[in-house]
């Protein structure tokens, strides 16, 4: 495969849109097509592997009607054995890279992924650059040499397998250097890619969406008040960015924004926060953030179109399946339950299955991730395909009284469109007197009653959530109660991940059914305010 | 200013620079490269047109503004020029540009309303020139600069680039943008006539050739082909213009001026002319030699498509056409394989083509693609089109170690997919460009055509060899005949068999090749073999009618049969001889008994004193038995089968005694018997009853033969010696045997006698019979009077001991003794007894072995005559017990046989050793072998 560069000095506009953004025009059929012929190579490759026979069993599938009939769903522990210990005999197809899973879910995951596999990574991110900063059809903006700040992990964690990836196939300047993005604790990388993007400037920034607010945030707040200066800083183009972000804030008079310091082309946030930190980012950095679905078995497995709505699955990642999401727990799954991309209906929500392609060891591999189908096709931006959303992991949800499933989305979004200024959150489900609650325990930046609290979320989800109306009208009284930490419990909490050596992903407390562990920590951080009770 | 050189010399460089325009407009969205370029040639074209308005002022303050706006053009034109560079070298940094473009505006701007850099204007010879002021110098100091800083990393481009072709690009342009700067410095700081517009001219002269020779930018051939058209009326021009500049020179200050101008045109045009055509075909092939290669190609490839009726030769000239037209540095071919429906490498030139394993699938995208796209597909275009993101990975890497650049289908007007062609990059390493791909486009329809005009020739040559080759494996002849009984096919067989080829005339008699609509079956006899054949009509596609005949030899089958026939009736003759064997042994047994009686009794009555009459009776009831007794004895020994049982033999005997079986049959069919038999013939050790069966066929034959035509005739049998041989001769005065059949009589089963007369096995049992025996049988017939049968067998004399008992058969006179007679049959026990007595024994006779057993054991008798067949217990049995109960009383038993024995019989008895007497009897038979008995036991 040739490098990316090569494209953008040989490809016309017109051709590099259709490499990197070319997917957006398939048509569903278009969209299976090339599903299927990938698969039957993939099952051609796998059948004979140990992986591949211990799931598709000894007389393998010879038709992907027969794939999805027969061959069961499976599980990470089902390969645990192989790939938590890198057993590349196990496998078809000798792996480029291995990377692992944030390990939000209590362990890494690795998973292997083949050199075609890393070829598209490449090409996607290079897509989810052009796609985040285009503002229509057909826009190329970013070429060889941009400038990428970023702000994530090293490999082999996902995301820092990705630009490594990347690094070897597309020319970008990395800010801060990807040599310090391993050697420095993820506190002094943002520092750093501050510094540095101060003087230098940069054109694509790419982070966590909380992480690119808070981000946001350290950066105005340091050039506002300029108490860490340093030599980079004292850069002249450094201190004419500044001087220049100071008299645009005054003239808007209003504090300086990152916005004001740089006019990034792109802003990518992954994350179920992207969509509720929209405004902010927006806010912040002038430009709507760019929404990917992604994760350590897929890379990319779908991604925004140049509108910034819902995103459109990529046909030639990974073999993709659609098992009708029950809110029942407990619910059975055969294996034909599962739908093709041309099944779907829109507003249904679903559990993604997928298959790797080029010999790699997945298959009907259950990702737990719940995803929406918003849309069949987005008639404004003339795309076909499905248009979604992913809603949250399979077990991060709260059922109340099995009437209403409230995930972190849903969550989130109550809490911040309910007008309460506040530092971080945690909630989970709670009984009481054979009473099923939603027990939100939240930091407050202003000093507000928990009742005050229950009252405005619960008014929120109330709007945004229509199942949840019914809740309180079964229940006949308020299911959220609240808890009010103390100032800098959060803070307190992540210092002392920091100190124990946790690792990155562990630093924050799971804003949806976080372990009794966590829990009592936080619970135990400081002063607690129950809306029921006061103790100390 | 009345010089129209002078004047109109920049509208040929504006004229030049508007084509220029065209030629770059179109596809202006494809890539920065070519809008930048577009405003270098706008900056040209206001250059060309304001020193056109420039030179057409009447007013020196015309004059100087016009000249000040070309300066401002000429800055611009090197600024974006630089710009052009710039970006076509693969930079990307935007500051250099900032800062040229920020100097340009306030340097135009100067330029424009100061007198900095243009002070005023002087007139010379030849028109106009500027006087240039002190920030002239600067400018043009900058200038140079600008340029060198240009050059410099054009050369440098060039240096590390691989490629010939773009280095001469990155030469040409490095060069083109020194030419208006000469031209300017020219104009602006000397005297010399003005070349700005020239230096102009030439610019752009190079940059066409840059873009259309060496492909700067795509170019579509129509407007290509306008192109050099203007080009050579340019360079036709130039020399025009320059003859009317010499020419008003000379004639400056003449009346004629206007005439000579016209003079000088139509002399111009009348001498010009062909070498404009000259010049145009030139560079018509210069610039367009491809398209001279295309042509040459689709004409060869359209002049071999019907000849590529060998389909491997079809491919590789395909690609060999292919190779040289598009300069690629190979051309290779993808077809499916008779065995797989996955495209292979079948073809290749330029290089090398192992086509072990597939490269594409049935199904792969490339070829749904290219199927449903029905055009050439550049490689690159793996990477773009998201249809194609599907491709297999090995499917991937086939095509990456191929080198592919191109992917043209080759399809039939029906829409088939007759095969790939795959280019690897240019020779040149230039681009293709879309000349290139339409061609290849045309190729892949003629290609496609020419393919599959191969495969179907092909395919027909396959199955009409295949055909062939199972007609002519066929084991029966194929014949087909059409009109005038000419052959028109013949298999193999066919040709070998009967000897003719095809395009002869049939060997088969026309008739009607079907009868009520089923082919019609016959048989015939062709080259003394016989066929069986199946005719039936064979319309032909033109409609002619034809007969296909399939013949099948049946000469053995028919023989097999007729073998098969012969076997059954031999097995049934076989099972009848059996039958008559056990009936006749049956008989001679029932008959044997009485007739000994009979026999005995004869002879006891003989020798008693009787009248002559009577003993004249008993005489004829001895003779008529004893004759009696010897038939029953013939009767048997014929019928009876039995292995040879060799003995010496009187062959004459033999004779006698076969003539004596058939006289009665030979006497009522009146035939005359003569016997001349040698009295002195030796003996000879053979099987007397087979050379009985001989003979009796023998005759029998004869007697058939003469008696059929004139129910009479004379039959000779003859004995003589020759040498060491007896020769035996039966002679008949028949019809003869026909000489044709003479060789073939004595074949089994071979007859001449009607159906169920005879089986054909008699003579051939003969020649059998006699050629076990070392001799030989043959026959002499002149095939129209008479036969005579001759049999050779050889003297083969006798080593055993002479028989004492047969040598003298006289009535023994011997001592008296006790005999035992033992005999189931009481007329043979009464018989036995009186001859005994008679002659002096003392005789007891029973009439079962456990009497004779007991008697034995009580009683010492000289001799026993014990009967082999009797009821509950055989004689042998008997023999055993009293050979256990006294060893030397055995040695004095005579067997009495009723009948011939069977053959284990008598090996039981021959095993006793003792004597043995067969019935009917001679009493002196009888009262020797007692004799013998008592002489042994003495």
């Amino acid at each position: 495969m040739l490098p990316e560069d090569v494209y953008f000095k040989t490809l016309s506009t017109e051709e590099l849109w259709k490499r990197y953004c070319g997917f957006l025009d398939l048509t569903v059929e278009e969209f299976l097509q090339i599903q299927r012929s990938l698969l039957a190579e993939q099952l051609s490759l796998v059948a004979d592997s140990t992986l591949g026979r211990k799931i598709l069993g000894a007389r393998p599938p010879r038709t992907i009607e027969e794939f999805r009939e027969t061959v069961p769903f499976t599980t990470y522990d089902d390969y645990e054995p192989y790939l938590s210990e890198k057993r590349e005999d196990s496998l078809a197809v000798k792996p480029a890279v291995w990377c692992h899973s944030s390990g939000r879910s209590g362990k890494f995951k690795w998973i292997p992924h083949s050199e075609p596999f890393m070829n598209k990574t490449a090409r996607n991110c290079v897509a989810v650059f052009n796609l985040a900063a285009a503002s229509h059809r057909g826009e190329i903006r970013v070429t060889p040499g941009v400038r990428v700040l970023v702000a994530i992990p090293p490999a082999p964690y996902t995301s820092g397998t990705m630009f490594e990836n990347l690094r070897k196939r597309f020319t970008f300047q990395s800010i801060p250097p990807m040599e310090l993005v391993g050697s420095l604790p993820f506190r002094e990388q943002i520092a750093r890619a501050f510094e540095l993007a101060l003087r230098d400037g940069f054109d694509v920034a790419g982070a966590i969406a909380s992480v690119l607010v808070r981000m946001g945030e350290q950066m105005s707040g340091q050039a506002a008040r300029m108490s860490k200066l340093s030599l980079t800083t004292l850069h002249p183009k450094a201190l004419f960015r500044i001087l220049r972000g100071y008299l645009r804030s005054r003239a808007q008079k209003r504090p300086v924004y990152p916005r004001d310091l740089w006019s990034p082309l792109a802003i990518m946030a992954s994350g179920v926060d992207a969509n509720i930190y929209r405004d902010d980012l927006i806010k912040y950095w002038g430009i709507a953030p760019f929404d990917v679905y992604g994760s350590a078995e897929l890379m990319f497995a779908a991604m925004q179109s140049w509108t910034k709505a819902h995103m459109t699955f990529l046909p030639d990642m990974v073999f993709l399946e659609f098992l009708p999401h029950s809110e029942r727990e407990g619910a059975e799954s055969k294996p034909g339950d599962a739908l093709l991309i041309d099944q779907v209906e829109p507003g249904k929500l679903y559990e993604m299955i997928i298959t790797q392609f080029h010999g790699m060891p997945l298959l009907r591999y259950r990702m737990g991730d719940v995803i929406r189908v918003v849309s069949i096709g987005d008639e404004k931006a003339g795309l076909k395909l499905p248009q979604i959303e992913v809603r949250r992991k399979i077990n991060e949800a709260i059922n109340l009284a099995s009437l209403c499933t409230l995930d972190e989305r849903t969550l989130w979004a109550a809490i911040a469109d309910s007008g309460l200024s506040y530092v971080e959150w945690t909630a989970y489900k709670e009984y009481h007197n054979n009473e099923t609650f939603l027990r939100l325990a939240i930091e407050l930046k202003e000093p507000l009653s928990a009742a005050e609290v229950s009252r405005r979320v619960d008014e929120r989800l109330k709007k945004i959530d229509l199942d949840y109306v019914d809740v309180e009208r079964y229940l006949g009284f308020n299911p959220v109660r609240t808890t009010v930490l103390s100032k800098g419990t959060f803070a307190r909490y992540t210092e002392a991940r920091v100190r124990e050596g946790a690792v990155l992903s562990h630093w924050k407390a799971a804003h949806v059914n976080p372990s009794a562990d966590v829990l009592s920590r936080l619970l135990g951080s400081g002063t607690v305010v129950d809306e029921e009770r006061h103790r100390e | 200013m009345t010089n129209p050189a002078y004047v109109l010399s920049p509208l040929i460089a504006a004229a030049m620079t508007v084509v220029l325009l065209i030629l770059v407009l179109p596809a202006i969205y494809r890539d920065r490269n070519r809008r930048v370029f577009l405003l270098v040639l706008f900056s040209l074209e206001l250059w060309a047109v304001f020193t056109f308005a420039m030179r057409s002022s009447r007013t020196i303050e015309a004059v100087l503004v016009w000249d000040r706006l070309i300066i401002v053009c000429m800055l611009f034109l090197f600024a974006t020029f630089f710009h052009f560079c710039h970006l076509y070298i693969g930079r990307r940094s935007r500051w250099p540009m900032y800062l040229l473009y920020g100097a340009i505006a306030p340097t135009a701007g100067v330029a424009l309303f100061t007198d900095l850099v243009i002070q005023g204007i002087k007139r010379l010879g030849d028109g106009y020139a500027p006087e240039v002021g002190p920030m002239a110098f600067v400018m043009v100091g900058a200038m140079q600069l600008l340029i060198a800083a240009n050059t410099v990393r054009l050369i440098r481009a060039r240096r590390q680039e691989v490629s010939p072709y773009i280095q001469r690009r990155y030469l040409l342009l490095a060069i083109v943008v020194v030419l208006p700067f000469l031209g300017m410095v020219a104009d602006g700081f000397t005297d010399l006539p003005p070349l700005g517009i020239w230096a102009n001219l030439a610019f752009c002269t190079i940059c066409s050739v840059v873009i259309l020779r060496y492909g700067l930018f795509d170019i579509r051939i129509i407007a290509r082909r306008s192109l050099i058209r203007l080009l050579v009326g340019a360079l036709i021009a130039i020399p025009y213009v320059g003859a009317i500049i010499v020419a008003n020179a000379f004639l400056r200050d003449r009346d004629s001026l206007l005439w000579t101008y016209v003079g000088a045109i139509i002399a111009y045009a009348l001498i010009m002319w062909p070498a404009y055509e000259w010049a145009r075909e030139r560079l018509d092939r210069l610039f367009s030699s491809k398209r001279y290669d295309y042509m040459e190609a689709l004409r060869d490839l359209a002049r071999n498509a019907d000849a590529l009726s060998d389909s491997q030769e079809a491919t590789e000239k395909l690609t060999e056409i292919v190779h040289r037209a598009l300069n690629a540095s190979f051309a290779s071919l993808l077809q499916p394989m008779a065995d797989s429906a996955a495209l292979h490498l079948v073809a290749s030139n330029g290089a090398s083509c192992s086509p072990a394993k597939p490269i594409l699938g049935e199904a792969s995208p490339i070829v749904v693609w290219l199927r449903r796209q029905r055009r050439t597909l550049p490689a690159r275009t793996l990477a773009v089109e998201s249809l194609l993101q599907n491709i297999p990975q090995a499917e991937r890497i086939a095509l990456e170690e191929l080198r592919a650049t191109l992917l043209a289908p080759l399809l039939t007007p029906h829409g088939g997919l007759s095969g790939i062609l795959v280019l690897g990059p240019k020779a040149s390493r230039r681009q293709y460009t879309l000349d290139d791909i339409q061609l290849l486009d045309n190729l892949g329809g003629e290609a496609a055509m020419a393919l599959e005009n191969a495969r179907l020739y092909r395919d027909a040559v396959r199955a009409r060899e295949t055909l062939e080759a199972w007609l002519n494996n066929l084991p029966d002849v194929v014949a087909i005949v059409g009109r005038g009984d000419v052959i028109r096919f013949l298999n193999r067989e066919g040709i070998e068999r009967l000897c003719v080829r095809p395009g002869q005339r049939s060997f088969l008699r026309p008739g009607s090749p079907e009868e009520n609509g089923v082919p019609r079956r016959f048989t015939e006899t062709i080259r003394g073999r016989e066929y069986e054949i199946a005719s039936a009509p064979l319309v032909e596609p033109g409609g002619q009618l034809s007969l296909v005949f399939v013949m099948r030899d049946i000469t053995e089958r028919r023989q097999e049969q007729a073998e098969r026939e012969r076997l059954e009736a031999r097995a049934r003759l076989a099972s009848h001889l059996a039958s008559i064997g056990e009936m006749a042994s049956g008989i001679a047994h029932e008959i044997n008994n009485p007739l000994t009686a009979v026999i005995g009794y004869s002879q006891l009555l003989g020798a008693a004193a009787l009248p002559e009459d009577a003993r004249e009776a008993v005489r004829q009831i001895l003779q008529g038995s004893t004759r009696v007794a010897g038939i029953v004895q013939r009767l048997l020994t014929f019928a009876r089968q039995r292995k040879p049982h060799r003995a010496p033999v009187d062959m004459n005997e033999v004779i006698q005694s076969t003539l004596a079986l058939r006289d009665y049959a030979l006497r009522t069919s009146n035939i005359h018997v003569t016997t001349r038999l040698d009295p002195s013939l030796p003996h000879t050790v053979a099987d007397g009853q087979q050379m009985q069966q001989v003979l009796l066929n023998l005759i029998v034959n004869a007697e058939a033969a003469m008696s059929s035509p004139h129910r009479k005739g004379e039959l000779l049998l003859a004995s003589e010696r020759q040498g060491e041989n007896l020769h035996i001769l039966v002679q008949d005065n028949g019809p003869g045997v026909p000489r044709e059949i003479q060789e073939r009589i004595f074949d089994p089963f071979f007859t001449t006698r009607d159906i169920g007369q005879g089986t054909g096995l008699g003579l051939s049992i003969c020649h059998g019979i006699v050629s076990e025996h070392g001799g030989r049988i043959w026959v002499r017939s002149d095939g129209a009077q008479g036969s005579e049968f001759n049999v050779l067998i050889p003297i083969v004399a006798d080593d055993s001991p002479p028989i004492e008992a047969a040598a003298a058969r006289q009535e023994p006179a011997g001592p008296r003794t006790r005999v035992l007679v033992v005999d189931d049959e009481p007329s043979i026990r009464a018989l036995l007894k009186a001859v005994l007595e008679q002659k002096g024994h003392e005789v007891d006779a029973v009439a079962d072995g456990r009497s004779a057993i007991e008697r034995v054991s009580a009683h010492r008798y000289g001799a026993i005559l014990l009967d082999v067949r009797m009821p509950d217990m055989s004689g042998l049995e008997v023999f055993q017990r009293i050979k256990e109960i006294a060893g030397s009383i055995a040695s004095r038993v005579v067997f009495l046989t009723g009948d011939l024995m069977a053959d284990e019989t008598r090996a039981l008895l021959e095993q006793t050793g003792a004597p043995a007497l067969a019935k009917p009897f001679q009493s002196q038979d009888l009262l020797q072998a007692i004799e013998g008995v008592l002489k042994a036991s003495r």
